[in-house]
């Protein structure tokens, strides 16, 4: 008996501490606005979190520097979400619980997403995942706004863009056998073999193996014309140097998903291979991501003069999650001025209608200018950093794809430019996706 | 109370009684039994799998983006029961091939490779358990038959956990306080004269690794009844050995002492120190939480060697030294 | 020919596996700790040779022996600071695992808080491939091959030629027994730990260098298949250790060639499958302990 008095005395004064911190959220009070990065910021994913950190606080200087929305102003908090569902899910109800004036969320990505997916939308917070998971292409939540591409059209894309626009009929691939990779093998399976190609080998990696020597050689052995892959960026990095040493220094022509646009995998693999032949031989295809034009020339001042001590932050000059997370807070911004309401339930409609523009709405590149705009009285189509992007009714992107490589302007080979390959929506749509 | 904070305190309870379940089953095996099983978590895993696949219904159908075998409509306490077995019949398996060798510690290395398999296989093969994206929209128990909103259902979740907590509690103080529990404590102490007298050790061995086993495996099925998705991500290998800080923390082979270390490890420790009011643009501020983590452990242990509630001390309990203690006993007995 | 390329790349592997098995066992067999820290010093090791490579500017030969350095001193540290003294409050060497879980946790995410989570890369010239009997390897690989061979075959005439080596034997069948005889078992212990810290770091050098690219989770990352190849040639059994790493590393790269994805299961399956026939591994321990040791 005494066992569980005990217990259930622990259990209640673990109840009255936590208490104890906590204060109301789901009413906005005054004061700031708080955006979350609810992102992984320890364990395998841990890189993503200090992007999470940093586009959010780009997005909160930039509408901070138009005022902010009646009158509050916007500040960023990071929340951890591991790398782990089962983890992830008391930390997001953490941050529901006991973040006061929390606006927005950041994430989750996908390996959390499953768990906490239910929890966000019974809160009715607005939330601008960065998973891919083509478990969400349906979904009917507006509390969802997905403004980067589903797994599933991705894998569509980059089958039509090898098949038409790269011209390449036999390909290897090459996929780990992670999550957020796996999601985009049977679109890409589907729409190839539609469009006439064969597969000369196909690899399912597993990550951050001591070498892929083996695997290599399979493929090479099949002499593929190209390899079309998704990897994490250290399986990648040993792969592809393993690749050039057994293919006497040079790649095969490498199709790649917007994975690798990631800073991270950036950085990686060409420490890892050298510039030249990154920049030779890998095309990333991505939902567009212009790097130039007003709404980005905006991103890239609020990068620059974002304050605090933001860590390598020129890595996200171009890097599309950075740039479509920044865009999807900012639209939220605007869209909370459209209702002119902090109630999400209000204001959450709006966003889709911010990001694809009401008939008559004018296209503004900086939140300034949008909140100008709509202060006199008219609607605001937004262009951000990552150009104009397109959500179907499942708020979901069906923006079109292009392939980029990287042209080494600026730093390294930071700098993207496209390879004149877009899959427009029309394409997509033929071959099968949005 | 807001709805975010229920949901909050709904979270913590169900893990919290989860966790304590999870505790008994590993003090069981490890705190009396002295089995080193750093293969828990895939009896815990097995048991969340189990439940889920046959409470999902057959695969297709309105989850067509998740393949898996075994497919069932079953009642959720029939799924349960089915789950605790098969977490008994799993830990029969890998019970016969870890336990053959006669170092416990050996034993528990050979478990770990166990789990490193049982991860890597499940993440790869995508047909079985749906791969590393794990199975989602698993039903919640009752849930349809009570509708309620989410917030209530959460709350009688919680009531749920409780009962299960209170039954398990119940298994647990029988099995303690028998005979065969005292036979189990003998074999831990000193495993060659446990044989001397009579006693069947590699059987005893089995017996507590399967009761520990399906215990596990119920805590999974409770879990994933929460979560309602289970990937390979919520089992890796290293989930075990928090189970294990639990347990020394609360005090080895003393039931109390778990219940007690679960919470204050998992509950309080892990989340109170998200607290700590800390920012930076890096990821140095998760990463100096986990840094305050270890610290703590380590102290903890400094202080505390044998748990906050150590085991007690029973009359039949043999002579504290063995034939070979180590370097632990040549050391101390060096000073 | 596939074959004996994967000969090839499986002996790269079973080189790098060597170094760490060897390591881990060799902590193990004298002290009796199953110590969880290793796969993070492994990472400090990377992270030394990080610091002399790429800021020092440095060679990378220079920044292995840096890397084994580093793992001699935090693996020395670390016996002096927290395990010894541990052991001899009379923590029991179960609890001791969770201190070295716990001192892991702490390296990792010290770590993490300095050096950040993104990925480095040691500055390495691009060789070319040296064709050998069907095999394809880089100057790099056949270096970490050699590396390996060269400090097995140092350890294996320490613990067989020197008195040193007589006297950890010696400490490793039965410290109480040794230290009647004479021997300064603790002496002997820290020396053992230093070694093996010494391997441990030069095992986590190599292996950034054959990834291309590592952070801070990569060394336990490792630990485990390490810890694989050490429970396959007996734990406490250096040469079973360094057995162990050959028999995992040859049939990670042969089993690729059948399922590149299950590369790591077929390698295990193996393990299991030996350990039904030979349960205490492949050299069991000259005094099979039926327990841990004092609890």
């Amino acid at each position: 008996m005494r066992t569980r008095r005990l217990l259930a005395g622990a259990v209640a004064l673990l109840a009255v501490v936590i208490a104890g911190c906590g204060s109301s959220s789901s009413e906005i009070g005054s004061g700031a606005l708080v955006m979350a990065s609810y992102q992984p910021y320890t364990g395998p994913d841990a890189a993503y979190g200090p992007e999470g950190t940093a586009l959010c606080s780009f997005a909160a200087y930039e509408i901070n520097s138009g005022g902010g929305v009646m009158g509050h102003k916007f500040q960023c908090e990071a929340f951890d979400s591991t790398g782990d569902p089962a983890d992830a899910l008391p930390v997001a109800n953490r941050m529901l619980a006991n973040t006061t004036n929390l606006i927005m969320v950041y994430g989750p990505t996908q390996s959390a997403q499953r768990a906490v997916e239910p929890v966000l939308n019974q809160e009715k917070i607005v939330h601008f995942p960065d998973s891919g998971d083509p478990a969400y292409d349906h979904q009917t939540s507006p509390y969802f706004i997905r403004n980067g591409p589903s797994d599933s059209l991705a894998g569509t894309a980059i089958a039509a863009y090898t098949a038409n626009h790269a011209g390449y009929k036999h390909v290897a691939i090459a996929f780990t056998n992670e999550e957020a990779a796996q999601t985009v093998v049977p679109a890409l399976k589907e729409t190839f073999a539609k469009l006439g190609g064969t597969f000369t080998s196909e690899q399912t990696l597993a990550p951050g193996q001591t070498s892929y020597r083996t695997e290599i050689s399979h493929i090479l052995a099949s002499h593929p014309e190209a390899i079309v892959t998704e990897m994490d960026p250290q399986t990648a990095a040993t792969f592809f140097s393993e690749e050039l040493e057994l293919n006497g220094g040079e790649l095969l022509p490498t199709i790649t998903t917007s994975a690798a646009l990631d800073s991270n995998w950036v950085g990686g693999v060409a420490k890892a291979i050298g510039p030249e032949q990154f920049m030779q031989k890998i095309v990333a295809v991505a939902s567009n991501t212009p790097t130039e034009g007003p709404g980005y020339e905006e991103y890239l001042q609020a990068l620059k003069k974002a304050p605090n001590n933001i860590p390598e932050r020129e890595n996200y000059a171009a890097d599309p999650y950075a740039q479509l997370g920044y865009d999807g807070l900012v639209c939220g911004a605007l869209a909370m001025l459209e209702a002119n309401s902090l109630e999400s339930e209000k204001w959450a409609p709006y966003v889709p209608k911010v990001i694809n523009g009401e008939k008559g709405a004018i296209v503004v590149h900086t939140f300034p200018e949008g909140k100008k705009a709509i202060e006199a009285g008219k609607t605001v189509r937004w262009s951000g950093a990552a150009g104009l992007v397109t959500l179907n009714k499942y708020n979901n992107s069906s923006t079109p794809f292009t392939g980029y490589k990287w042209n080494g302007k600026g730093n390294g080979v930071a700098s993207l430019e496209p390879t004149g390959g877009e899959v427009s929506s029309k394409e997509l749509e033929e071959a099968g996706g949005a | 109370m807001t709805t975010a904070w229920q949901f909050y305190f709904i979270t913590l309870l169900t893990y919290s009684g989860v966790n304590i379940i999870a505790a008994w089953a590993l003090n069981l095996q490890y705190g009396l039994g002295g089995i080193l099983n750093f293969a828990f978590i895939i009896f815990q895993a097995v048991g969340a799998y189990a439940a889920a696949v046959l409470t999902l219904g057959p695969a297709g159908g309105i989850t067509t983006f998740q393949t898996y075998v075994g497919g069932a409509h079953l009642p959720w306490l029939l799924a349960l029961v089915v789950a605790t077995l098969a977490g008994g019949v799993l830990a029969l398996l890998v019970g016969l091939v870890a336990l053959r060798p006669k170092r416990t510690d050996y034993q528990g290395m050979v478990l770990l490779t166990v789990a490193i398999i049982a991860a890597v296989v499940v993440t790869d093969e995508k047909g079985w358990l749906n791969g590393a994206s794990g199975l989602v929209g698993v039903p919640k128990p009752f849930n349809e038959s009570l509708g309620l909103g989410l917030i209530e259902y959460g709350w009688f979740y919680v009531g749920v956990v409780a009962v299960a907590v209170v039954l398990v509690f119940i298994v647990i103080h029988l099995l303690t306080s028998s005979p065969w529990c005292r036979q189990v404590r003998a074999m831990r102490e000193d495993p060659v004269a446990a044989e001397a007298l009579g006693l069947n050790v590699p059987a005893r061995r089995l017996q507590v690794f399967v009761i520990g086993g399906a215990i596990a495996a119920f805590s999974g099925a409770l879990l994933v009844g929460y979560i309602g998705s289970w990937s390979p991500g919520a089992w890796g290998p290293g989930e075990t050995f928090l189970l294990f800080v639990c347990i020394v923390v609360g005090g080895l082979g003393n039931n109390f002492g778990a219940a007690v270390g679960s919470v204050l490890v998992l509950t309080v420790l892990f989340n109170g120190l998200a607290y700590l009011p800390i920012f930076s643009y890096t990821t140095a501020a998760e990463a100096l939480q986990l840094v305050l983590l270890g610290l703590i452990v380590i102290a903890f242990l400094w202080f505390k060697p044998r748990g906050l509630f150590p085991e007690r001390r029973r009359r039949f309990a043999f002579p504290s030294a063995g034939p070979d203690r180590g370097t632990a006993v040549a050391v101390e007995e060096a000073r | 020919m596939e074959l004996n390329l994967a000969l090839g790349f499986g002996l790269v592997t079973a080189s790098i596996l060597a170094l760490g098995a060897v390591g881990f066992t060799l902590q193990f067999g004298i002290t009796n700790i199953f110590n969880l820290s290793f796969g993070q010093v492994m990472t400090v090791g990377m992270f030394a040779a990080y610091l002399i490579n790429v800021q020092g500017g440095q060679s990378l030969w220079v920044g292995v022996l840096g890397g084994a350095l580093a793992g001699a001193v935090v693996s020395g540290f670390l016996n002096k600071t927290v395990f010894m003294p541990f052991l001899r409050r009379g923590v029991s060497l179960d609890g001791i695992i969770i201190v070295s879980l716990a001192v892991g946790l702490v390296l990792e995410n010290v770590m993490l808080a300095f050096a950040g989570p993104s990925f480095k890369a040691y500055n390495q010239p691009r060789t070319h491939s040296i064709h050998v009997l069907g095999m394809i390897l880089t100057v790099q690989q056949l270096l970490i091959i050699g590396i390996s061979v060269a400090a097995l075959v140092g350890l294996h005439l320490l613990l067989r030629q020197t008195r040193l080596g007589k006297a950890m034997r010696a400490t490793a069948a039965n410290a109480g027994l040794a230290r009647t005889s004479g021997i300064a078992t603790d002496r002997v212990t820290m020396i053992a730990w230093c070694l093996s810290g010494a391997l441990c770091g030069a095992a986590g050098v190599t292996f950034a260098l054959n990834l291309a690219t590592f952070d801070t989770t990569t060394g336990s990352s490792l630990l485990l298949v390490v810890i694989a190849a050490a429970v396959f040639g007996g734990v406490g059994q250096p040469y079973g250790a360094m057995l162990g790493a050959l028999v995992i590393g040859l049939a990670t790269e042969f089993a690729a060639l059948v399922s590149p994805n299950l590369k790591e299961v077929i390698a295990f399956a193996i393990l299991v499958v030996m350990l039904l026939v030979r349960p205490d591994g492949l050299i069991p321990s000259a005094a099979t302990k039926e327990t841990m040791g004092a609890r």
